[in-house]
């Protein structure tokens, strides 16, 4: 019951709520934000490691996409052209933030954030530890190198996918996913065999 | 091929297999080596161990309501900025409200330019006049101006008359120290509620008799000072107290007094205001330039108890 009310949602594609969106029609472009905002806040929170900063980014790229839906090629998933602008405006703020350096408090934001959000899952103290060294670890890596392995890890993107979202070539994709690795596998040895 | 080469050949291949990036012919080779390599096969775990952990620990998911309030901001940034471009578009399609926008913005330029000459132009400034019957000793600023509604005046006129300027080429005018003319006022001052009539101090202006003194300071540019006609009586019982209240008034072209300032407190609150209350209700005859009315300054003592 609950999957066939699911599939009738559903029902409708993309394609079809980008017309009616382009149209004006707020209440179909809600549609695609209810489908797409959490995998957007999902990714951009993988490249620049703050939820709030995560949070900022997810409207923007759907306040970016609203406004040029009419340059939204029809041929290509919504989600991939979503992602394309959401990359985008990530590598916007990370290029903002070097040109001004900060100086790096006693905690890092997400250390301090950490306690207020509740996992949904709590599970034994070692995983924990685990999640805070992954974080730490991530945090490590050049954002470069960081946003190559997040797209190809966690969005499943191909060597090409990501070398045209970048605007790289992909020898640089390969050499930034290959440092990246590297780093991380001694950042992390202690969990990896 | 040794071992060791094997190995670091697939070494290199052990990435781009675990991305799925390679042709069959590679992949079957890098297969062919992991079979019989420990350490390459363990090399492609930590790799794969590592992506895992990546995709499914390293990214918690947004707060409970998370969705709810992101779309919530989202559509409302949106229509906000459709109303706006709306605004805009529906501003930019009516052509005679373009034009009376501008034509709006060139009255506006043209008012504050006439305003600006005629401040710069007509603004007079003098010193001290007496008023018939009533001493003033100290200055009095002219300007000359369309008759106002005392409200209007009430507003405008501190920062009108900050902008009047001295100028050196105004006739010198007089000025009758207060003493004497609190003097004057107690020997013989009949002008409290009633008709403004000379004093011992007075002098001949356009058929009105009003004082002028002998000290010589700024001068107004008004030809004819103004006149007090009328002064009400207090409406309740007046005090015994002594004292001497210095106001500042604003008369009005109209006639009327449209502010009145404490300048110098007699000591008591209840003649001060007493005093105010009286100003308030005081018609002149206002000043006079090229025999039109102007508004003006005075200063106006009274002095308690009335009437000695």
């Amino acid at each position: 019951m609950v999957n066939k009310l699911s599939e009738t949602e559903t029902k409708i594609p993309d394609v079809e709520l980008v017309r009616q969106a382009r149209a004006g029609d707020t209440q179909a472009f809600d549609e695609l934000m209810k489908r797409y905002s959490e995998s957007i806040y999902l990714l951009t929170y993988s490249i620049v490691r703050s939820q709030a900063d995560a949070s900022d980014l997810s409207q923007e790229t759907f306040i970016r996409a609203y406004r040029s839906l009419a340059r939204y090629d029809e041929r290509f998933a919504f989600y991939t052209w979503l992602r394309k602008i959401a990359v985008n405006l990530c590598f916007n703020l990370l290029k903002r933030r070097r040109r001004f350096r900060f100086l790096p408090l006693p905690m890092s934001d997400d250390e301090r954030e950490r306690p207020d959000i509740p996992d949904p899952r709590p599970g034994p103290p070692e995983e924990s530890g685990l999640r805070l060294d992954l974080e730490r670890a991530l945090n490590k890596l050049p954002p470069e190198q960081r946003a190559v392995f997040v797209l190809r890890v966690n969005e499943d993107m191909s060597y090409n996918e990501i070398s045209k979202t970048l605007g790289i070539p992909i020898g640089t994709v390969m050499s930034r996913l290959n440092r990246a690795r590297q780093r991380l596998r001694e950042l992390l040895k202690e969990y990896l065999p | 091929m040794s071992p060791k080469r094997a190995c670091r050949q697939v070494r290199e291949l052990i990435g781009p297999y675990a991305d799925n990036e390679l042709d069959q012919d590679a992949r079957s080779r890098v297969e062919e080596h992991l079979k019989t390599c420990p350490d390459c096969r363990r090399e492609l775990e930590a790799i794969q161990m590592l992506h895992r952990l990546v995709r499914e620990k390293a990214t918690p998911r947004p707060y409970e309501g998370w969705l709810e309030e992101h779309r919530f901001r989202v559509l409302h940034r949106l229509r906000l900025n459709e109303r706006l471009e709306r605004e805009v578009r529906g501003a930019a399609q009516i052509p005679w409200l373009k034009l009376a926008t501008v034509a709006g913005g060139l009255v506006v330029v043209l008012i504050v330019v006439f305003a600006g000459w005629r401040v710069m132009t007509e603004v007079r400034v003098g010193r001290s006049k007496s008023i018939a019957g009533i001493d003033t000793s100290n200055q009095v600023l002219a300007e000359k101006t369309e008759p106002v509604k005392p409200e209007a005046a009430a507003k405008g006129t501190r920062g009108e008359v900050a902008l009047v300027r001295p100028s050196a080429d105004k006739r010198p005018g007089v000025v009758i120290p207060a003493e004497e003319l609190l003097q004057s006022q107690a020997e013989g001052d009949r002008s409290f509620a009633g008709e403004a009539e000379a004093g011992s101090h007075t002098r001949e202006t356009g058929g009105r008799t009003t004082m002028s003194g002998r000290t010589e300071s700024y001068f107004l540019e008004y030809e004819q000072e103004p006149v007090l006609l009328s002064l009400p009586k207090p409406t309740v019982p007046v005090p015994s107290e002594t004292g001497l209240v210095v106001l500042r008034l604003l008369i009005e072209p109209d006639s009327s007094v449209s502010l009145v300032n404490v300048e110098r407190s007699s000591g008591s609150s209840l003649l001060d205001s007493l005093a105010v209350e009286m100003a308030k209700g005081a018609r002149f005859q206002p000043a006079l330039e090229k025999e039109e009315p102007v508004r003006v300054w005075i200063e106006l003592p009274i002095r308690f108890p009335l009437g000695k």
